[in-house]
């Protein structure tokens, strides 16, 4: 819009002087943007580095003890299958703000199926991820077909799968009757790490060899680069974005599953505090690894650089409160970090 | 033959030596032109010729690497400003008529805050009345026709005291009454002590309402000088490129794609047979909807009547290849290197079971990136990094991965430089030498020409005459088409 129609006023006085001084200008702001631009790449992994530093600095060997490292590891696990679900999405060039909702709904599902509707746990697992699936399939077509923008649709459902979880679970917390096998996988350890770390690790693996590998994943980058182009490419955009949705939801289904491994337990207000951090490092991560473009190894490092300075803010001693602050923080800094870096390339920023 | 002005004093604006290079292609090699007062200026030329360019330079979205522009005083002794309206018009539909007037401009305010609608609306239906418009200024845009909404974007310039008045290819998207009008109204606003440029692609318009013409090539002032004839006109605008037909005769196939009576909304009835060989080019002005007629062609569209077959040079169904007419916002994949944007829509063939194989899509790709020579040779590159010659060239490439049986390429030189369009007709010559079947649409007579082995007149949707390049000449084609 800012090229149309618009109108350059430039006086008398005013003239565009060329030679040498017009040629020179440029090229040193150039110069000077990308060394700029190169500083910002890793001013982000410098920050969390320093911030980590300080943290050692204060608190001492604790936070850096292989003790500490590993519960990090292993509790913030079901955040990277979140954050992967959101990347997956975004990929696509669509917005999940359900996906906090559908991993909350599939930890209630998980449990409750096994608990009060006492199913054995492969089936409940299978149910689970199904109606996962479903979720993410509504959310595809309520974009693709009934066109409403994806930030509405999965707005409504997320909100939507918080009141089912409330009315499933009767608002109390399902803690007895879980199987064994279930909460056994979450304190199982290989390596010296646990499962659950391990299970990131393996859906880290899956979604990369999806994202960079396969034909679908390639056509999402298609399709969330531009959709027209990829249309008249002769790409099945609509099926593309429905698609997206559908593996989004069922990895943040697999990790709502992992969740009630990791709690032996669930209970209906897990989903929209997962929003910020999962969406902090989909960021994060296009910004650290990528000129902006979204990676599954990005997210996957930015979900671990969150979570450890999370752990540093613990160790600090400051209030849990602190840390949805940070995480908006990291949010908004890596939006703008990930602008900054698509300027360059001169591609318009979805954040 | 640059024409300098004696007095520069006397000039609404004066371009001086302006220089502008990308990369290794220069765009502007030294253009001077005087604009006057009073008079209103055709700049012409092809595509590549230089004049979107300069009108970026005008209007501040590009610098020049040398050379100056100066603004004169307006009538009123007002200081000089260049007011801009390009082909999108660069309108809101979702607002009102008087919303858009006062769009950017500071607004008529009550108590400091409150928007004074009264007098928006009365200084709203004057800057209309100066159009000859007696429209309710609170008539939601979306309601008008393109003629009327290019009038409301003139008027929006007035109102913002424009005293040299840009149309860059804005009646291009009209129909002839609609242009003619808008250029009346034009003319009333020159006669009071304004100045005008007029892009356009029209020689009749050209000649029927502009006082001065340029003709850029190459970056290059060729022609600068008062309105010539219709002939004299014709004979300078039709450039070395319309030259480019082979001599070498060639071998017609079958035909490759077969249409009857196909019918889309705004497009068709339509009768075309290409065969595998052949080049036919589709040429009308923007208002004829030639690239709906393009997009019908390729199969993008569904086909309300009619039959659209397809046969490969096997005899099966056949592959159409598709390049769009507007590149930057229908074919580039931004964000992603040169290589994705080459197999987009292709990777199905370069791989099993779902899984790319990547050693072949590289190969695919640097064999792409090496036989359209595409600059820098690095598949790995950013697209948005390449020049538009570049670009397109990687579109090109694109449309040749999956060696298709038939091309359906629209404006295959829209934005690329001098260089880049001869490769384009290469590329043409070379696929139908080939065996496929190529169907170009553009608004370009020289594009047309260059590479059609038929030419067809597009008019409202409809192929109005096929003849051969050898029966018709440019000037036909203006004359009918344009």
């Amino acid at each position: 819009m800012k090229e149309h129609a618009d109108t350059a006023q430039i006086t008398t006085s005013a003239k565009v002087e060329g030679g040498a001084t017009a040629s020179q200008q440029p090229s040193l702001i150039r110069r000077f943007g990308e060394r700029w631009t190169k500083v910002d790449r890793y001013a982000a992994i410098l920050f969390f580095v320093a911030f980590y530093l300080l943290v050692f600095i204060r608190e001492g060997s604790d936070f850096v003890s292989w003790g500490s490292i590993s519960i990090v590891l292993s509790q913030n696990a079901y955040i990277v299958f979140a954050a992967l679900g959101v990347t997956i999405t975004l990929i696509a060039g669509q917005f999940d703000l359900s996906i906090g909702s559908i991993l909350g709904i599939s930890a209630l599902f998980v449990a409750g199926f096994t608990a009060l509707q006492n199913f054995p746990l492969p089936l409940a697992i299978l149910l689970t991820l199904v109606a996962a699936g479903v979720i993410g399939m509504v959310n595809g077509l309520l974009v693709v077909k009934a066109q409403v923008s994806a930030f509405i649709a999965t707005l409504a459902t997320g909100g939507a799968l918080g009141g089912i979880a409330v009315l499933y679970s009767s608002s109390t917390v399902i803690y007895t009757g879980i199987p064994e096998a279930l909460t056994n996988f979450g304190s199982s350890k290989f390596l010296g790490l646990s499962y659950l770390f391990w299970s990131a690790v393996v859906v880290l693996i899956v979604t990369w060899v999806l994202t960079r590998h396969t034909v679908l994943g390639r056509n999402w980058y298609a399709v969330g680069a531009n959709q027209e182009a990829s249309r008249l490419a002769r790409l099945p955009v609509g099926r593309l974005i429905v698609l997206a949705f559908v593996v989004g939801a069922l990895v943040a289904g697999a990790g709502g599953i992992l969740l009630t491994a990791q709690l032996g337990s669930a209970q209906p207000q897990t989903g929209p505090g997962l929003l910020l951090p999962a969406f902090a490092a989909a960021f994060l991560g296009s910004s650290i690894l990528s000129d902006g473009r979204f990676t599954v190894l990005g997210t996957f490092v930015a979900t671990y650089l969150i979570a450890f300075a999370g752990s540093g803010l613990d160790a600090l001693g400051l209030d849990t409160g602190w840390k949805p602050l940070f995480n908006a923080a990291v949010l908004i800094g890596a939006v703008a970090l990930t602008a900054a870096l698509r300027r360059r390339t001169g591609v318009s920023s979805p954040g | 033959m640059s024409q300098l002005s004696v007095s520069g004093s006397g000039a609404a604006l004066e371009i001086k030596g302006l220089r502008k290079g990308f990369g290794s292609n220069v765009a502007l090699d030294g253009v001077s032109i005087c604009i006057r007062p009073g008079r209103i200026h055709a700049l012409l030329g092809a595509n590549g010729a230089g004049k979107s360019t300069l009108i970026k330079i005008l209007s501040g979205v590009h610098s020049a690497d040398a050379g100056e522009f100066t603004l004169g005083v307006g009538p009123q002794g007002q200081p000089g400003k260049l007011g801009f309206v390009h082909q999108e018009l660069g309108l809101v539909d979702a607002l009102t008529i008087r919303e858009n007037l006062m769009l950017g401009r500071p607004a008529h305010r009550r108590l400091g805050v409150l928007v004074d609608r009264r007098a928006e609306r009365a200084s709203a239906i004057e800057e209309l009345a100066r159009m000859d418009l007696s429209l309710d200024p609170e008539t939601p845009l979306a309601a008008c026709s393109l003629g009327v909404k290019s009038l409301v974007a003139v008027a929006r310039m007035l109102g913002e005291q424009a005293t040299v008045l840009f149309l860059d290819e804005v009646t291009a998207a009209l129909t002839r009454a609609e242009s003619d009008w808008l250029l009346t109204k034009v003319r009333a606003f020159v006669a009071e002590g304004g100045a005008a440029v007029v892009v356009s692609h029209r020689l009749h318009e050209v000649v029927e309402h502009c006082d001065d013409v340029t003709l850029l090539r190459d970056g290059r002032v060729v022609f600068d000088g008062p309105t010539p004839s219709v002939s004299e006109l014709h004979a300078l605008f039709i450039s070395d490129e319309a030259a480019f037909i082979r001599s070498r005769p060639k071998e017609l196939g079958e035909p490759a794609i077969r249409m009857h009576g196909v019918v889309c909304q705004g497009v068709g009835p339509i009768d075309l047979e290409v065969r595998a060989g052949e080049v036919v080019s589709l040429v009308g002005p923007l208002s004829s909807n030639i690239y709906g007629v393009g997009h019908v062609i390729a199969g993008l569209q569904k086909v309300a009547a009619g039959s659209l077959e397809v046969v490969g040079r096997d005899g099966k169904k056949g592959t159409v290849a598709f390049v769009p007419e507007d590149r930057r916002r229908q074919a580039v994949l931004p964000g992603l290197e040169v290589r994705s944007n080459l197999t987009a829509g292709g990777l199905a063939a370069l791989s099993s079971m779902g899984i790319v194989r990547g050693g072949q899509e590289k190969a695919s790709s640097q064999d792409l990136v090496t036989s359209l020579n595409v600059q820098p040779p690095n598949d790995n590159y950013q697209i948005l990094g390449l020049s538009g010659g570049n670009q397109q060239k990687v579109i090109f490439g694109r449309a040749k991965l999956r060696d298709p049986d038939v091309y359906v390429l629209c404006e295959p030189t829209r934005g690329v430089d001098v260089a880049t369009r001869t490769a384009m007709y290469e590329f043409i010559d070379v696929v139908s030498r080939d065996g496929a079947a190529v169907i170009v649409l553009t608004i370009d007579v020289d594009d047309a020409l260059a590479v059609g082995d038929r030419i067809g007149i597009v008019n409202a949707g409809r192929i109005e005459s096929m003849r051969a390049r050898a029966d018709v000449t440019a000037e036909e084609i203006l004359e009918e088409a344009l």
